[in-house]
């Protein structure tokens, strides 16, 4: 079996070790026997529709947003045909951003973003930084958000999780994250999916599925080490008076 | 002289007596806000302020050697008290009551974001550069936060004051200053061959910036490479130590950069193989995210046969980014606790042995160490 991932702008947004996502996906695939082509796609690449299986986009500093807001209006097409058929994908805080309707930033004008999820951002003095811990339909994901935007969902219902600890979309809500299908968005860094491979599997397995049109059961991994992390990570995270909070 | 500046000082000196490199600077700020400003406008104090991701605590070391050598007196912050307060204390401890200094000349270390403050307050002679990476973001926010806020720091410098940035890293190419010059191998005037002394490239950038401040000082250049034939390196800075007959070296890992230089000399020396060691702790001081680790490459790991220990409050993640590197998991060691994981290391055959911890891991391997039996 054979997947493409389509990682955005590898070169714009990739500030909080975003790769670690990167490397996660390919290593899981390749004990699997399934062959991971890793296409970056940045600034100026043409990307036609129906030409990958999953997509991966991660965060980026104000400046480089802006020039990714742009540049992404030549990729909307494609992405959102992509994201209507199911194709996964994963975009982490300046992405997840861009991928909500639009963002506003603290200075100069609104980013226009493509509108996959029901949602918008707007810059606030707060910046948000700290480990988290949020409950999904997948289970527990831990990771580490750094954001000074806030994110309003259109609806509670449209949120990826719920935060256990941590601030999340915005703060106030509880939420944290958005899904559209088998699009997420979300604000953990850490790497994410090293540590959180029930959704690094879960994308994996989602991709295959669309690809070959029927159900797929992976072979399961030795995870020993990825729970060890995921665990001493939790432990941090939830420690009463956590002194990052 | 204002009654305000020896209140301060005498307060803050009779804290400083029962030690302290952050308390007595703190205390005195807090009595007198302009208690640095003061020092420095009652002496005339010329000082140098050296800032940047990396090389900031060598290229200072170097430099202090350099005067040290030209028989200059100078004071200078210990290394990790680069915040005003560290600043403050060193010249509180350096001055008479009265606030007098014997050194005509100051060299301060000076953490990123405390640069504004530091200028205001110094208003230095030089201002060095070494360079700008990603490190403690979660302090920080954005890199290029960080550039915006040295480049408003230099609008407040005196024009006639000297800003030396380091020509080799691109990003500070933002920065300007009536009185900015690059200082790197191909900028004019610079000749020199330097011996391979420390072992990873930031060395070379540490020399070339402390050329180009002994240019503008008029101080003989010849001095440099003795300086740094004779300067050894700095805490945890490739320093080395014996233990039972085995050889060891520390080597600080704080932010990808260095992990990358570190990793480069392990490979230069063809040292990759020997017994291992790597620490990642997540306190304030280490940066409390850690997913930097994810932005260094670790090459040369798929065929090691010889484990590595790794530790610390982090060494989960750790381990999982050997494992995603191609580190057989079989050959990962995961011991949080680093007095355990040290008697890994200690057990494991060769010599020398590497430590590559991050800050607060590489204070707490000291401590360990030191209730050591030395042989």
């Amino acid at each position: 079996m054979e997947l493409t991932l389509v990682h955005l702008y590898p070169d714009l947004m990739n500030i909080y070790g975003d790769l670690g996502n990167v490397s996660a996906l390919a290593f899981r695939c390749r004990k699997r026997g399934i062959k991971l082509n890793i296409r970056p796609v940045s600034m100026g690449n043409k990307l036609a529709p129906g030409s990958f299986d999953l997509v991966f986009g991660g965060g980026g500093q104000d400046k480089q947003q802006i020039v990714v807001s742009q540049d992404l209006r030549t990729k909307k097409d494609a992405l959102l045909k992509a994201a209507a058929a199911g194709i996964p994908m994963l975009t982490i805080c300046g992405t997840y951003q861009l991928f909500g309707r639009y963002f506003k930033p603290s200075l100069g004008p609104t980013l226009t973003g493509i509108g996959i999820f029901n949602a918008y951002t707007v810059a606030t003095q707060q910046r948000k930084i700290g480990n988290i811990l949020i409950k999904t339909a997948l289970g527990e994901l831990v990771g580490f958000e750094n954001h000074s935007g806030n994110t309003y969902l259109d609806s509670p219902g449209l949120a990826f999780g719920r935060v256990v600890k941590g601030f999340g979309n915005n703060g106030s809500d509880k939420t944290e994250g958005c899904r559209a299908q088998n699009a997420f968005g979300c604000y953990l860094h850490g790497s994410l999916l090293p540590k959180n491979p029930n959704l690094a599997d879960y994308l994996i397995s989602l991709a295959l599925e669309i690809k070959y049109k029927k159900k797929v059961k992976l072979k399961p991994l030795d995870d020993q080490l990825e729970w060890q992390a995921h665990r001493a990570s939790a432990k941090i995270c939830l420690k009463p008076g956590c002194w990052n909070r | 002289m204002s009654s305000n500046l020896l209140i301060s000082l005498s307060i803050a000196k009779l804290v400083a007596f029962f030690g302290g490199t952050a308390l007595p600077g703190l205390i005195g700020l807090r009595l007198n806000p302009t208690l640095i400003n003061q020092i420095v406008k009652k002496n005339k104090l010329r000082s140098i302020i050296i800032t940047g991701t990396n090389g900031k605590t060598t290229t200072a070391r170097l430099l202090g050697s350099v005067l040290s050598l030209a028989k200059v007196s100078y004071c200078h912050n210990r290394s990790g008290s680069n915040l005003l307060r560290g600043i403050a204390t060193t010249l509180i401890n350096q001055s008479s009551l009265t606030g007098k200094l014997k050194q005509k000349f100051a060299l301060f270390e000076v953490d990123e974001a405390t640069v504004p403050a530091a200028i205001k307050a110094l208003k230095p002679k030089i201002v060095v550069i070494t360079n700008l990476s990603r490190d403690q973001l979660d302090r920080y926010g954005e890199v290029d936060t960080i550039i915006k806020l040295w480049q408003e720091s230099l609008d407040w410098l005196p024009k006639t004051s000297l800003v030396l940035v380091n020509a080799a890293d691109r990003r500070l190419r933002l920065l300007h200053h009536p009185h900015l010059r690059y200082f790197g191998k191909n900028q004019p005037g610079l000749g020199l061959k330097y011996p391979r002394k420390f072992g990873s490239k930031f060395n070379y950038d540490n020399l070339w910036a402390v050329n180009a401040i002994a240019v503008h000082l008029c101080l003989d250049e010849s001095l440099i490479p003795l300086a740094a034939r004779s300067a050894s390196p700095a805490f945890g800075r490739g320093e080395a130590f014996t233990l039972k007959g085995e050889n060891y070296q520390i080597n600080l890992v704080k932010n990808p950069a260095s992990y990358k230089a570190v990793w480069q000399m392990l490979l230069d020396r063809k040292h990759l193989n020997q017994p291992l060691m790597l620490v990642l702790n997540d306190l304030i001081a280490d940066g409390t995210d850690v997913s930097w680790v994810w932005d260094v490459p670790l090459p040369g790991l798929a065929g090691r046969r010889t484990p590595i220990v790794v530790s610390g409050r982090r060494a989960g993640d750790l381990a999982l980014r050997l494992k995603y590197a191609g580190l057989n998991p079989k050959q990962i060691i995961v011991e949080p606790k680093i007095n355990r994981a040290f008697n890994h290391l200690q057990a494991m055959p060769g010599s020398p042995k590497y430590i590559l911890p991050t800050y607060t891991s590489m204070l707490e391997l000291r401590r360990h160490l030191n209730k050591e039996p030395w042989n």
